[in-house]
């Protein structure tokens, strides 16, 4: 047995292609579910509403225990069922986006709840209104507590964009794997596509954790720079 | 909706479960095992043993698990080592549980404080012992509720083995699809199921971190 790592070499421009897919998925779906994340973490947080905060448990609460693949499957083979064709990759969009806002959402959630009840009193005393306390006051506060979380989600987006292959998603998995049957050389091409996994992820944590350092910098750390 | 037509194929379906709930206990026990190993090692002063741990550690949480998967069962066939498919799976879920499972562990010992360590070794405890009558009750205690939410993640993750073939759940489901054409019910079912297995899961994980945040 001897390895050809020229094949893979040689591909490398289609297996980058791939990964590029790979990352602008992951950012579009990451933007459009801390949309609806925070949407949703408000309904959850709001109890005086008990529709809306039953209605958001729900949601949250199924889609975060069932898996991605079967949420994939079901958009994506289910509901042409009643006539709504949806193409491959909006529906690995939406799939994606809908699994991720629940996680996100309670990451929000948390996030919020962890801003004490004295902000939003003496906002309101300052005659702020609750949307204005909202987005002025406690949402900054509430990302700057859950960067780190962010930070996870987002690489598992990443991971999660992979099982965008079952839809023949042009992704690095995919095309590792289309690669795969074109040349056999399986060992090689698997190799060089986790190697390329492993850089992204190491440089979306590089890039993200220097951003949560520089504008999130952790109370304490505020607090000694003084 | 013809949920009849899909229920008529129970068998199959009871089967997808079986597999499902067998492959994630005895991931959850291996992965278990190799992440507690991990972790402690991880507390050693051998600079070559942890950077070997590192690197495993690391490497595993970098890459996709299908992309482990493709490569445990494709590219180690692919080397001549033809093993089955039970094999290839357990293999790749352990390695891959063990390095996350190493990094709750790690985390959880790091955070018991030194005065332990000092207060232990004062009263001449082995480092065997202190770890086994000092550092790892505290650690379980601390670890249990990301333990617990990792042992969800994993369960969910099983499904992706039916992507290489495994006959689990969502597999079974599709070969259900393929003969009933009814997708829509068939994923709702097989949601279903997945929902009852976890519900319960996730219920356990937010009470133990509240009962934790009340402390």
């Amino acid at each position: 047995m001897f390895f050809d790592w020229w094949t893979p070499i040689d591909n490398l421009p289609i297996l980058l292609k791939g990964a590029l897919l790979s990352i602008s998925l992951t950012i579009l779906v990451f933007l459009i579910s801390i949309i609806f994340g925070t949407l949703l973490g408000l309904l959850r947080f709001n109890r005086d509403n008990k529709i809306t905060y039953g209605l958001a448990t729900i949601y949250i609460e199924f889609i975060r225990n069932t898996p991605l693949l079967v949420q994939i499957f079901f958009i994506y083979f289910g509901l042409p069922q009643f006539n709504i064709y949806l193409p491959a990759m909006l529906s690995g969009i939406i799939g994606l986006s809908i699994n991720n806002s629940a996680y996100i959402a309670e990451i929000i959630r948390s996030g919020i709840q962890s801003i004490s009840k004295g902000q939003w009193e003496a906002s309101k005393c300052l005659g702020l209104t609750k949307t204005q306390i909202f987005i002025n006051v406690i949402y900054p506060q509430a990302l700057r507590n859950i960067f780190p979380s962010l930070i996870n989600q987002f690489v598992m987006i990443l991971f999660g964009t992979s099982l965008l292959s079952v839809l023949d998603i042009r992704d690095l998995t995919q095309v590792s794997s289309i690669l795969n049957s074109q040349t056999f050389r399986t060992f090689e091409i698997f190799s060089v596509a986790i190697i390329i996994y492993y850089c992204m992820t190491f440089v979306i944590l590089r890039i993200l954790r220097t951003i949560n350092k520089k504008y999130f910098p952790s109370i304490s750390s505020t607090e000694v720079n003084r | 909706m013809n949920f009849d037509l899909v229920l008529e194929f129970w068998r199959l379906l009871m089967s997808g479960v079986l597999n499902t709930i067998k492959l994630s206990i005895i991931v959850i026990l291996t992965s278990t095992l190799l992440g507690f190993i991990v972790g402690v090692l991880f507390t050693s002063k051998n600079k070559i043993l942890k950077a070997i741990l590192l690197f495993y550690v690391e490497l595993l949480r970098g890459a996709p698990l299908l992309m482990l998967l493709y490569m445990g069962y494709f590219g180690l066939s692919y080397l001549g080592y033809d093993i089955g498919i039970w094999t290839a799976v357990i293999i790749v879920y352990t390695l891959y549980g063990g390095a996350y499972i190493a990094e709750i562990i790690r985390s959880g010992i790091e955070s018991i404080p030194k005065g332990q360590w000092e207060a232990s070794r004062c009263i001449g405890l082995k480092n065997i012992d202190i770890f086994r009558y000092v550092i790892i009750p505290q650690t379980l205690k601390i670890s249990l509720p990301p333990l617990v939410g990792f042992y969800l993640g994993l369960i969910k993750d099983t499904s992706i083995a039916a992507i290489i073939g495994f006959s689990e759940l969502v597999r079974e489901g599709k070969t259900i699809m393929n003969i009933t054409a009814k997708p829509f019910e068939t994923y709702i079912i097989v949601a279903i199921m997945y929902f009852i297995i976890c519900f319960p899961l996730s219920k356990y994980v937010s009470y133990m971190e509240k009962r934790g945040a009340l402390q």
